[in-house]
């Protein structure tokens, strides 16, 4: 019986998933003005969607075939979730008012697909990043308090320097390694990856210098060195990850306000030949790049993470082997890097690109906040983050699929991890509060007109 | 501010492009990847054993061959002729190999998944079937070649020319499936007998003169003149310095390439080789599938053939008569000489009949494929005769069965260590060839003992 639910539920998932993409879509078109859909109606069908698929997949994690009988812990982690998304759905609404209600429910839907998944491979780490998410939610709910106090967010641009700097200096001399990178910081009981941190701060920097109408040649030089400065840092630190998601982001930026051909052509010339240099150079470099060119050869070593990885994708094929059917835990750190390995594995293919979808659809809903804003340094804010957000979910869902080296980055709202989860969450919060201040502009314009 | 904008959408057409590689990558990597999950490191592949009857391997005639059993709540997997089928078959609880491999995902496929796993609701003893494989060898044939082979080393490999069909597949020293978790350090450590090798496909050995038809045939094709060719053998002959000998030193005296072949005479081939050179050499050994994947089913070793443009000139003479660099398995050198015997065309070899699913559905069916234009017609009908004669009065003599002609040819491959290896590869009958036969013999001396083997399982087929 137990076999036969765990079997039609497979199915079940994928219409959950092909279900909420429709309603972004819907959403989408009637955005554009193509066609007209109930804007109201389609959140409520994802929140509902949301909750069945919560407690489908719950109650298959939380019976044990043994006993014939459902665990109370997985449940409590069940009943919290469902708390946790139904407040979030309300109260959402009260602090950013007129938001765009796609990315939210978008969000809250990756969430627990990678919550889901967590309880499945790892179930004290769920329970743990539940209380991430809880924590994600209230500095998300608070922050426009914070927010339009601030008002202009460029004023804080020397402020984020130095945090920013000193945290990478930080970590330079008191940083742990873990899993080849030195990126990880205790303070006292905290541990956290200040990388993740530097990344929202430098950018608000890098955009504050960089979006300023009239662009003296001085106020590109100094934020390119010292975008030069962190990256060289973060690559000797190994975070090879997070060093390609800054220097991809400070080219977006750099493209997006001088808008200059030369200016590409030089990045990609640099890139280029530092990429060279560091292959020639760094030993590390040289090993990820041959596992990527033939992780066959040392199956044993350096490529078990990656074929384990490619096994966990290819076995299953399109419908995927069902929940708790599959063998993900085969692949070590697996609830990082892998998570979406794990669900290619037991959900599916056709379901893995239903999540690339999820993410494409909210990263064009932010690029559409980005130009509707009228003020020209939130709208080059919107876009970088939403390009640093973009580039790293881009890296390491190639990456484990070997469409590209694997760099150890995390998959934004789904993989395990406090600092991720919290940074993703402020991220989207930036972008959601200039999503309400154009829909407050908007508002007021039209009234003067009346 | 409006550039600007611009640019924005232009950064993000552009990560919608990266995201729709993934996507491709992610249809790529599961359309046509699928293979790569068949790997003895992927522990996905025994996950499902435990709770499902794998899919039941019959022979061509419906013989149960390996299946799936449960006694008492544990289930186990029987195999009715283990030796004689370990290579093709395999093994499993020690990782997977042969079929047990290759097919896994065939044999773990629930057929009306949502129907079987609704009846083992109702009854414990309705465990959920896989597909059943439906072989292409006959289980009597394969058992009386392998009592037939004895205790010597080697492979046998019996084809049906016309549709690439494998009748039966041996290769000994084998292994007892049943018993591969008591015997596994035993097996695995052998490297003197490397009982686990399936000699008949992953074997490489260097042709000897059985490569001398491939010689023939391009001498044949380019060449209009080749029957007014001829040579005195004096036993031996200085090719660039290297010194060339017939088998036994034996003088050959004045031959052309009819009772060359026929003689198997090493001299006459050198000078063939020289004349037609390395180009030719290299381009008919394309066309017979050198230095390609065969598509075969099992695990399997690509034959070699390393001539080209800057060969030396006694490396060429070398190949020319079998010997040199060249190396090849004995699934491949059967498919050569079928060629020969289907008017040149190299067919597919394949070992899967057809797939039924568990309640005797059919599934799927291989359809014979060509491969590869080896030769023209003309071309096999003048090779067919001059390995006729091999049979009626040259090298292969001893394989002469009243009322079934046969052509064959015979080959002792040169070995640095040890005894040669002895070949013997046949066709019968050579009017309308039913089966090809080959049979290698490892350091058995020359290719006498191959020879009334291989006459013998001709006899026990056509007769």
């Amino acid at each position: 019986m137990y076999e036969l639910i765990i079997l039609l539920s497979k199915y079940l998932f994928l219409f959950y998933m092909i279900f909420f993409i429709w309603q972004n879509i819907k959403m989408i078109l009637t955005k554009k003005e193509i066609f007209h859909f109930n804007q109201k109606k389609c959140v409520f069908h994802q929140y509902i969607i949301l909750i069945l698929f919560h407690i489908n997949a719950f109650l298959i994690l939380a019976f044990d075939s043994e006993t014939t009988s459902f665990e109370p812990e997985t449940m409590l982690v069940c009943l919290f979730g469902i708390i946790l998304f139904t407040i979030a759905n309300m109260v959402l609404r009260l602090t950013y008012p007129n938001s765009d209600r796609l990315i939210w429910n978008s969000i809250l839907f990756l969430c627990d697909m990678g919550l889901v998944m967590l309880q499945r491979l790892k179930p004290e780490l769920a329970q743990r990043q539940l209380l991430w998410l809880f924590s994600g939610f209230l500095i998300v709910f608070l922050m426009p308090f914070a927010l339009n106090f601030i008002k202009d967010l460029s004023k804080l641009k020397y402020l984020c320097l130095l945090l920013s700097i000193t945290m990478l200096l930080m970590t330079f001399f008191f940083g742990d390694t873990e899993g080849g990178a030195k990126n990880w910081l205790t303070i006292k009981n905290l541990t956290f990856q200040p990388s993740e941190i530097i990344k929202l701060l430098f950018i608000m920097y890098l955009v504050a210098e960089l979006a300023k109408p009239k662009l003296k040649l001085i106020s590109i030089i100094v934020p390119t060195f010292l975008s030069g400065v962190v990256i060289l840092f973060l690559v000797f630190q190994k975070d090879l990850g997070s060093a390609l998601i800054f220097f991809i982001t400070y080219m977006v930026v750099i493209y997006i306000t001088t808008s200059s051909n030369l200016i590409l052509l030089l990045g990609i010339l640099t890139s280029a030949v530092s990429s060279f240099a560091a292959y020639k150079i760094f030993d590390h470099i040289k090993i990820r790049v041959a596992t990527w060119i033939n992780p066959w050869q040392d199956i044993n070593n350096s490529g078990y993470q990656i074929t384990q990885s490619l096994f966990a994708i290819g076995t299953y094929g399109f419908f995927g082997s069902g929940l708790k059917k599959g063998l993900p835990t085969a692949i070590p750190i697996v609830e990082r890097d892998f998570i979406f390995s794990a669900i290619c594995e037991e959900f599916g293919i056709i379901f893995a690109i239903g999540i690339i979808l999820i993410f494409i659809t909210i990263f064009y809903s932010c690029i559409k906040i980005a130009l509707v804003s009228r003020n020209r340094y939130l709208s080059v804010l919107v876009s970088a983050l939403t390009c640093l957000m973009c580039f790293q979910t881009f890296l390491i869902i190639g990456g484990v699929i070997k469409l590209i080296p694997l760099t150890g980055v995390t998959l934004p709202f789904m993989s395990y991890g406090g600092t991720s989860m919290i940074m993703c969450f402020i991220i989207f919060g930036i972008i959601q509060w200039i999503s309400t201040l154009n829909e407050r502009t908007y508002q007021c314009q039209n009234k003067k007109r009346r | 501010m409006i550039k600007m904008k611009k640019n924005m959408k232009r950064v993000f057409f552009f990560y919608s492009l990266l995201f729709i590689l993934i996507i491709a990558h992610l249809l790529y990597l599961i359309i046509f990847e699928k293979e790569t999950s068949i790997n003895s490191y992927n522990p996905r592949l025994n996950m499902i054993d435990n709770s499902i009857k794998r899919g039941i391997i019959f022979d061509t005639n419906g013989t149960t061959l390996a299946e799936t059993v449960t006694s008492g709540g544990s289930i186990k997997r029987e195999y009715y002729y283990p030796e004689e089928f370990c290579h093709i078959i395999g093994y499993m609880p020690k990782g997977k190999s042969g079929l047990e491999a290759k097919s896994n995902f065939t044999l773990q496929e629930l057929d009306n998944e949502l129907l079987q796993r609704a009846n083992a609701i109702f009854s414990e003893e309705n465990i959920p079937r896989g597909n059943n494989i439906f072989i292409t060898i006959d289980s009597n044939l394969q058992h009386y070649i392998y009592e037939k082979l004895g205790r010597s080393k080697g492979a046998v490999v019996v084809m049906e020319p016309k549709t690439g069909k494998i009748l039966s597949m041996v290769s000994y020293p084998s292994f007892n499936p049943i018993e591969i978790e008591r015997d596994w350090d035993k097996l695995k450590d052998d490297d003197k007998n490397s009982p686990l090798l399936n000699r008949a496909t992953q074997g490489l050995y260097p042709p000897g003169s059985t490569f001398k038809i491939l010689t023939a045939g391009a001498e044949i094709e380019t060449n209009p003149n080749y029957s007014d060719f001829s040579y005195t053998c004096k036993g031996e002959d200085f090719f660039d310095r290297k010194k060339i000998r017939c088998f036994n030193s034996t003088v050959h005296g004045k031959v052309d390439i009819y009772s060359a072949l026929e003689h198997s005479c090493n001299t006459f081939f050198a000078t063939i080789g020289q004349k037609i050179g390395s180009n030719i050499l290299s381009l008919y050994a394309q066309k017979a599938m050198f230095n390609t994947p065969l598509e075969f089913t099992l695990e399997y070793n690509k034959s070699s053939f390393t001539l080209s443009n800057d060969s030396k000139p006694t490396e060429v003479v070398e190949t020319a008569i079998g010997q040199g660099k060249t190396l090849v398995s004995p699934l491949h050198m059967a498919m050569i000489t079928s060629a020969v015997a289907n008017k040149g065309i190299m067919m597919k070899p394949y070992i899967i009949d057809r797939i039924e699913s568990y309640s005797r559905e059919p599934l799927k069916t291989t359809v014979p494929t060509e491969m590869s234009v080896l030769f023209s017609e003309q071309t096999s009908i003048k090779l067919t005769e001059m390995m006729k004669k091999v049979v009626d009065s040259g090298t292969g003599a001893e394989a002469k069965i009243k009322g079934i002609t046969i052509a064959g040819k015979t080959g002792t491959a040169e070995t640095p260590s040890g005894a040669d290896h002895a070949w013997f590869t046949a066709f019968a009958p050579a009017e309308d060839p039913k089966i090809a036969v080959t049979v290698l013999l490892e350091n058995a001396g020359n290719g006498s003992e191959a020879i009334p083997i291989t006459r013998d399982i001709i006899e026990y087929i056509l007769k």
